[in-house]
């Protein structure tokens, strides 16, 4: 029931009058909590102020005074270079981690619809089994089978890491090893910026190339090619602009040092992060499963039946109808999932390996204010989870366009 | 938009034929009372009301007397819901006057209360509260509100209960009920708060047809009892039995208000006839 | 017939699938096929599926080879059976074990009394009704319960040396099966019997396992047998209420002592069935009696401030005794008279737990899967009020209410567990005034309670919304107060719309307390760490202990997920 300015003839006395009441309410509600804010934060300076806890913000530009395993990162760098290791870290673990619980989580969500008893069950026993388990027990377990259990060698000079090589070459293609897996990555040469900039250039245009193709086969009902004609463009620039340039970029290859203890060249990854990934990776894509089949599930039988009637195929079925219309349902809990698998990166400090709640809980141990620094803290995951769900949002926008909402 | 068009309409009741009997009765407009003892109970003056920039009300005058049947019709969206919505204040009127039983509709909670006290409102949806058995129901609102003690409130439910015809579903739930016993649940539990008038919000159009008969008898015994009632319905055989006074609205405004015999028979204005040419 | 899909699609979601059709229609009808045709259907009925069945065939039994090799012979259990009590209670004083003893009979005859409450209850209604209730079939109940009997089943195997603990389930159970039975009429007198096995067995659990002396073990459970025995003579729904929950916080108390707020709980769960005798006889009472009441109450109070001075339990008091009086001037007689009646079993309560005066052993103390299961369940008893009352914020006409509701839910929904309990462990003491530190267990429940109030407040956020506009609408009409519209027709349709939600969250709890071995606090998880500093286990079975520990948490995280389920068809709702 809402109030509005009604012409009474007579005003009703202020104790009464609804509208009287609601602002009162509020103000009364706001007086409460900021007399409550007050209190807290008073006894909170004030035992600070006891404890000799600095309750400003200088201490970030103070050297962090401890170093980070497997990082170039200084001892004497500051405080805050050291919180921006951390966020890096996190988002590592996050991208890679969410790709593959897609991954995963795709085919075992397909598999628990499959036709082959054998595949739904072995699928549902994956799902049943990941879900009910806290994910803190998981990341143990799977950093304490890589490590102890693994079948690849420990990496020391006495256990000689796997080395996979490029057939009659000696050159490194993976390194191998329970604690760090190596890989070859890219290299900056002279014009390496350069040549990152054009190839960038080249993308848009790819995308430009495959909307045309797209529109063109709108018109004309010809087979579009369009994979073909944008990835080919991407080559062709690729290739000029390498030759061009003269090697702007070479891969680096990774190679066991000299001490026989660690990996020079290329990417290296260690062994916490491998953990922290692979069993974030496992236990999110047992949620996201769930999710694809409840997906898969809700949309209303008559859709097959009507494809069938129109004489698709099983892949058209699927690619047409099926799949448009269980993605549109499935995306707002697969965000959601992502969202959980940020905050959840947050027990790496299980497996010793520092993204920004391992960062912090070190410098706070190293002397460092808690309150400012797991203010901090918060203050990074927020920003995570305000951003994905900007995005969240932006998609259900999308969708509803599409579609009746 | 009534008496300052239509010159031909006299503002009193114009109830002389050859027979001498009453047939065609034209009201100049909603304010003059019909079959009533006299007496105003609700008394809506220059009434408007906005959604948003919609205006769903339009400068609406209106009287109902006490025992009096008044029945509005309408295409929908012409505003008769929210006419009624805003007479127990489930709607707030922006601006005019709404009086009921001398109360005035305002600010005031105590007003609002104790006119929400005085009306009952028979919705479309039935709005009955599932968790609650049929006799809860009917209970709830005299032991919360009116402080009446359990077992007479209880005999009193009981009794309307018979009254509506249906004593033997009071400890099921709403649930199990077809819907037109579910609609004379919601008939008694207002009737359970004693009100002085009831609000009929189109009680029938969420019925199967085979039930709209008993709803529609129930609410027959009720005016014959001397309820005052304002129905907004499609029904227009009850129309025709039992309204004292029938009134036409269209885009919000009140377009024309006459007897059943003269409405039926006879309408004026050109909306009316449209109106009635497509639901007769 | 469909396909047996077991749980895995529960019968009322979504109206089919591809697979389920395609499935449907390759399949030749469940009961009408042979073994062998079961298998050309289920496993090679293409040629594709073929090879995947060979495949993940191999697969699954190579790995199931490993896993039963592993469980049954090469593992070393001893790293568990040795420490099974550490696993379960902790570091918890082995003196104190009696409490224990008695917390577990208490709690497990509550939850029979209760179970049988809900079960009366629901037979009450059915008949008035005219409806029949759905029996519980043995297939359903070893469905839903099998999980954590195994675990319980598997832990006794392995780690139990002595009759002790066999002893104490065996307790268990019969507490929980007598306190179900004394709420039905047991017609066989030979059934009545019943109610004295835990008599018998409780008797003996607590002279064997504990060192109770006889006299006091029997006299306890003497006790119990007698409140049996009156709920199963009176069995009135109210008193069996009263007495579950009674039992629960008795026996609650038994661990945690009498101090404290453990006589707010005692009156709370008193107030059923003393709210019925109230109901029975109120409108015989004049309003005068209630102000006699209250004036009795404040002059105790005075007399016990003036010897006592001021604390906590004296402010609450007050307080309650302020709000019957306000009610009772706005000539309110029936609030008036219930407030009041509260405000006299709080009293009373407060003087039989000041008489008993059992020191309790503190929160610090408490460990294994026992505080895991204390904490998730502390705290969401704490949370729900608190989640209530911000979803109700969050949906309420002001503004204001709307705003701080939403940025304390959203704030506390966007960052992980982790970040609040490490503030709860470093710096939510410095909010209080107190010169107590609290203890690191207090601590990390706050947060965690903080935690779940913003997920609740989401859930009951949704059950709200499922409620329709109408039921306001009709509320409104019939002159219903806006508190007694939320009070007695949204409030409860909502919240038994997000029943299975509210479970899901209780787990979600549950598993997520095993972060507290992050902050150092021991709980079934981190007890690991405790085993293998002992010299004998140092590097010895880490893998028994974790398979084991993961193992715990899944038995009763699955069970609680297949009894959500379980309500959720029985029920006939879920909101999510």
């Amino acid at each position: 029931m809402t109030a509005t300015s009604a012409a009474s003839s007579t005003r009703p006395p202020f104790w009464r009058d609804i509208r009287v009441l609601r602002i009162v309410a509020q103000i009364a509600a706001v007086v409460i909590a900021f007399v409550t804010a007050r209190w807290l934060l008073g006894n909170l300076t004030t035992n600070l102020d006891e404890q000799g806890i600095p309750t400003g913000w200088d201490f970030l530009d103070n050297p962090a005074g401890f170093a980070i395993r497997d990082s170039p990162f200084d001892p004497t760098s500051p405080v805050r270079h050291l919180i921006w290791v951390g966020i890096r870290n996190t988002a590592a673990i996050s991208i890679v981690g969410i790709v593959l619980a897609l991954f995963i989580g795709t085919f075992v969500g397909i598999g628990r619809l499959s036709t082959n008893w054998l595949v739904r069950k072995l699928a549902t026993l994956y799902v049943e089994t990941f879900r009910n388990i806290p994910v803190l027990v998981i990341i143990i377990f799977v950093g304490f089978a890589l490590f102890t259990f693994g079948p690849l060698p420990q990496f020391n000079p006495a256990n000689p890491p796997q080395l996979v090589q490029i057939p009659g070459t000696d050159t490194n293609l993976m390194i191998l090893s329970s604690s760090r897996l190596g890989f070859p990555s890219f290299q900056n040469n002279d014009n390496g910026g350069t040549f990152w900039i054009i190839m960038a250039i080249a993308l848009l245009a790819a995308i430009a190339v495959w909307v045309w193709r797209t529109r063109y086969n709108e018109r004309t009902g010809e087979a579009h090619h369009r994979v073909l004609w944008s990835f080919g463009t991407l080559f062709i620039v690729g290739v000029t602009a390498y030759i061009g340039l003269s090697g702007p970029i070479s891969i680096s290859w990774p190679v066991v040092s000299e001490s026989g203890r660690v990996i020079v060249g290329g990417i290296a990854t260690n062994d916490g992060y491998i953990a922290i990934t692979l069993a974030l990776g496992i236990y999110t894509a047992s949620h996201i499963a769930e999710i694809i089949r409840g997906s898969i599930l809700a949309v209303p039988k008559g859709q097959n039946e009507a494809a069938n009637a129109l004489a698709l195929s099983g892949f058209q079925r699927y690619r047409f109808v099926v799949l448009p219309q269980a993605a549109r349902i499935a995306l707002p809990p697969i965000i959601n999932q992502f969202l959980n698998l940020v905050k959840n990166s947050s027990l790496a400090t299980a497996v010793a390996f520092p993204e920004i709640t391992s960062v912090v809980r070190t410098a706070i141990g190293n002397g460092n204010p808690a309150p400012q620094m797991i203010l901090i803290l918060m203050g990074c995951y927020l920003a995570f989870s305000l951003f994905i769900s900007l995005i969240m949002n932006i998609v259900n926008r999308r969708l509803q366009i599409e579609g009746r909402s | 938009m009534t008496n300052q068009e239509d010159t031909a309409m006299t503002d009193q009741p114009d109830t002389s034929t050859p027979n001498g009997d009453a047939t065609d009765t034209v009201f100049a407009d909603a304010t003059q009372m019909m079959g009533s003892s006299g007496e105003v109970m609700i008394d809506l003056e220059g009434v408007d009301k906005f959604f948003g920039d919609f205006q769903a009300l339009k400068n609406i005058d209106m009287k109902v007397g006490k025992q009096e049947v008044v029945v509005v019709i309408g295409p929908s969206g012409s505003g008769k819901s929210t006419l009624i919505r805003c007479i127990n204040r489930l709607e707030a009127h922006d601006r005019g006057r709404i009086t009921v039983d001398g109360v005035e509709l305002s600010d005031d909670i105590r007003n609002i209360q104790e006119i929400r006290r005085e009306t009952g409102m028979v919705f479309q949806s039935f709005n009955l509260f599932p968790h609650l058995t049929v006799l809860e129901n009917v209970t709830l609102a005299p032991r919360q509100v009116r402080r009446e003690p359990k077992a007479r409130a209880e005999a009193v439910a009981m009794d309307l209960l018979e009254r509506v015809k249906i004593p033997e579903q009071a400890r099921k739930f709403p649930g199990q009920l077809s819907g037109g016993q579910q609609q004379r649940v919601a008939i008694a539990r207002s009737l359970a708060m004693n009100p002085k008038v009831i609000l009929f919000d189109e009680p029938t159009s969420a019925l199967d047809p085979e039930m709209i008969k008993e709803v529609l008898d129930t609410m027959k015994e009720l005016a014959a009892s001397g309820m005052t009632m304002i129905v907004v319905t499609h029904e227009m055989g009850f129309a025709r039995e039992v309204a004292d006074r029938v009134v036409f609205m269209s885009d919000g405004q009140i377009v024309e208000v006459g007897t059943p015999e003269h409405f039926f028979e006879n309408p004026r204005e050109e909306r009316t006839k449209l109106f009635l040419s497509q639901i007769l | 017939m469909s396909i047996d899909w077991g749980y895995t699609v529960p019968p009322d979601q979504g109206e089919g699938n591809i697979a389920h059709a395609l499935a449907e229609a390759n399949a030749p009808r469940h009961g009408d096929r042979t073994p062998k045709e079961w298998i050309r259907a289920n496993l090679f009925n293409t040629w594709y599926n073929t090879i995947i069945t060979f495949v993940f065939g191999a697969v699954a039994l190579i790995g199931g080879y490993y896993v039963l090799r592993f469980l049954f012979v090469t593992a070393q259990w001893e790293a568990v059976s040795d420490n099974l009590e550490l696993f379960m209670l902790g570091t918890y004083p082995r003196s104190e074990r009696t409490r224990i003893v008695v917390q577990m009979l208490m709690m497990s005859g509550s939850v029979g009394l209760l179970v049988g409450y809900a079960r009366a209850r629901a037979r009450r209604l059915a008949d008035e009704a005219g409806i029949d209730l759905i029996p519980v079939t043995p297939r359903e109940a070893i469905a839903t319960y099998g999980a954590v009997a195994v675990f319980v089943g598997a832990s006794l195997a392995i780690g139990a040396r002595t009759i002790g603990p066999y002893m104490l389930v065996v307790g268990c159970v019969a507490a929980g099966v007598a306190g179900f039975m004394a709420t039905r009429p047991l017609p066989n007198p030979f059934a009545k019997l019943i109610l004295f096995t835990p008599f018998a067995i409780a008797a003996g659990t607590l002279t064997l396992v504990s060192d109770l002396n006889n006299g006091a073990a029997y006299l306890i459970a003497a006790g119990a047998t007698a409140m049996l025995v009156l709920v199963h003579v009176v069995r009135t729904l109210p008193l069996i209420l009263s007495a579950g929950l009674v039992t629960g916080v008795v026996g609650f108390q038994a661990l945690s002592g009498t101090g404290g707020i453990g006589w707010l709980f005692l009156a709370a769960a008193l107030v059923p069935v003393a709210f019925d005798v109230l109901g029975r006889v109120q409108d015989n009472l004049p309003p005068a009696v209630g102000w006699i009441g209250v004036a009795l109450v404040t002059v105790a109070l005075v007399r016990r401030v003036i010897v006592d001075g001021i604390g906590f339990a004296t402010a609450v008091v007050f307080v309650l005794v302020a709000v019957a009086v306000v009610a009772m001037l706005r000539s309110n007689p029936g609030p008036a008279l219930r407030i009041g009646v509260f405000v006299v079993l709080s009293f009373a309560m407060w003087l039989v737990t000041g008489a008993v005066d059992l020191e309790g052993i503190d929160w610090k103390d408490w460990s294994g899967l026992h505080l895991n299961i204390v904490v998730a369940g502390a705290s969401i008893v704490l949370a729900f009020p608190v989640g209530l009352l911000l979803a109700l914020a969050r949906r309420s006409s002001l503004p204001v209410l709307r705003y701080m509701s939403t940025a304390y839910i959203e704030i506390i929904r966007g960052v992980p567990l982790i970040s609040l309990l490490l503030m709860g462990q470093f710096f939510i003491g410095f909010f209080l005034n107190s010169d107590d530190p609290l203890s690191n267990i207090t601590r990390a429940t706050t947060a965690i309670t903080m935690f779940s109030a913003a997920y609740i407040a989401e859930i009951v956020r949704g059950g709200l919304q499922s409620v329709g506009d109408g039921q306001t609408e009709a509320g409104q009409a019939l002159g219903l107060s806006p508190a007694a519209i939320t009070r007695l027709l949204i409030l409860p349709q909502a919240l038994r719309n997000v029943i299975p939600a509210m479970v899901g969250q209780f787990i979600s709890l549950f598993k997520d307390t095993s972060l507290l071995a992050i902050i150092g606090i021991i709980n079934f998880l981190s007890v690991r760490e405790i085993v293998h500093a002992q010299e004998a286990f140092r590097g010895v079975g880490i893998a028994e202990t974790l398979v084991y520990v993961a193992f715990g948490f899944w038995a009763i995280s699955f069970t609680m997920s297949r009894e959500s389920q379980r309500l959720e068809r029985r029920l006939g709702v879920g909101v999510r």
